[in-house]
């Protein structure tokens, strides 16, 4: 066997969680393949994660609203947004690299709010949040 | 966490499974062949991605087998160095912690890396940070199966092939190096946010 290429893409938590659910289901359909305690074993841990969750839609919506942000992140930075939506600003201060020296106060802010979001902590978003989201697009666009 | 890496394989379809739909057959040998298994310097393979090209299948003279070269993508457990992951304790000693995902079990964490101050409780087996709240110091357990956020600080491939230590070393040598586990990593706990879960939900 010949290593073509180590590393040509990098896969989100969900992207592997829905791939093996399909390769569980086709194991059944072809048989012989003795991998499933492997796969298994790597599903009930992406079972306990942010990423069961998620779906591809959400996180496109994510990045989108990141790539809007005045916030330039890397992208091993927005992996570990996705994978691990982090709830307070020391969490978001692991993940981020010299975070107190790139991110200003409201970005923080802002920042805070959309992993919230998107880990659907706010299920009750007031009228006066949305507007003033709204207003947020507006200006960024 | 994952990646996907593209390898090259020529697969061997036994005589028996000639009436078999091929691409069922190579599924079926990549899989077996790969996953839960450590290629050097990519990682743990754990399932197969998708399949690029088939080659022509070629019959060698007195094989009753075909050959067919296949370039495919496999999904690899590699995490990249700084990523921030989610373990569970697995042991405890007084040179660290063993953590675990469920699938990957050698991720240690070394006692210089624990949290500040950290003792090792020798009569329960385990990492007791020495928290110091204003004055009074609270014991936080670092318990087995308790689930810790940890920082991925280095990462170690080691080439356990058959040959490598074929009775040319000392007795000694081949009893350690037999211990050592394909693909390891290191991890810390010691920054503000890290270690067990439960430590910061409360801030």
């Amino acid at each position: 066997m010949e290593v073509k290429n180590p590393q040509v893409a990098v896969l989100c938590n969900n992207e592997v969680f829905e791939l093996l659910k399909k390769t569980q289901e086709n194991t059944k359909l072809i048989g012989g393949m003795n991998h499933s305690t492997i796969l298994y074993e790597v599903n009930k841990y992406l079972e306990q994660r942010a990423c069961a969750e998620q779906n591809p839609n959400k996180i496109r919506e994510f990045l989108i609203k990141l790539k809007h942000m005045p916030i330039n992140l890397s992208k091993k930075e927005k992996l570990m947004l996705v994978n691990d939506p982090p709830d307070s600003v020391l969490r978001l201060s692991l993940g981020i690299k010299d975070f107190y020296d790139r991110l200003s106060e409201p970005e923080t802010e802002m920042l805070l709010f959309a992993t919230k979001k998107f880990s659907g902590e706010f299920q009750i978003i007031t009228k006066q949040e949305l507007v003033e989201e709204e207003e947020e697009e507006e200006e960024n666009n | 966490m994952f990646i996907v890496s593209e390898f090259e394989e020529v697969v061997k379809v036994q005589p028996t499974h000639l009436e078999d739909d091929q691409m069922s057959r190579i599924i079926i040998h990549l899989n077996s062949m790969l996953a839960n298994k450590v290629v050097m310097d990519v990682g743990l393979c754990l399932s197969l991605f998708d399949i690029l090209e088939i080659g022509d299948s070629i019959i060698y003279p007195s094989e009753g087998a075909y050959f067919s070269k296949v370039r495919f993508r496999f999904v690899v457990f590699r995490p990249f160095v700084e990523e921030i992951l989610i373990g569970k304790v697995k042991s405890s000693s007084s040179d660290g912690a063993v953590l675990t995902t469920g699938f990957f079990e050698d991720i240690f964490v070394p006692a210089a890396n624990m949290q500040n101050p950290s003792r090792f409780d020798t009569k329960d087996k385990v990492w007791v940070w020495e928290y110091d709240n204003c004055g009074d110091t609270v014991e936080l357990h670092m318990d087995i199966g308790e689930t810790v956020r940890f920082r991925v600080v280095s990462e170690q491939f080691v080439d356990t092939h058959p040959g490598v230590d074929s009775g040319l070393l000392d007795t000694g040598e081949i009893a350690t190096s037999k211990s050592k586990s394909p693909y390891s990593i290191v991890g810390t706990v010691r920054e503000p946010g890290l270690g067990v879960i439960g430590w910061w939900t409360d801030l």
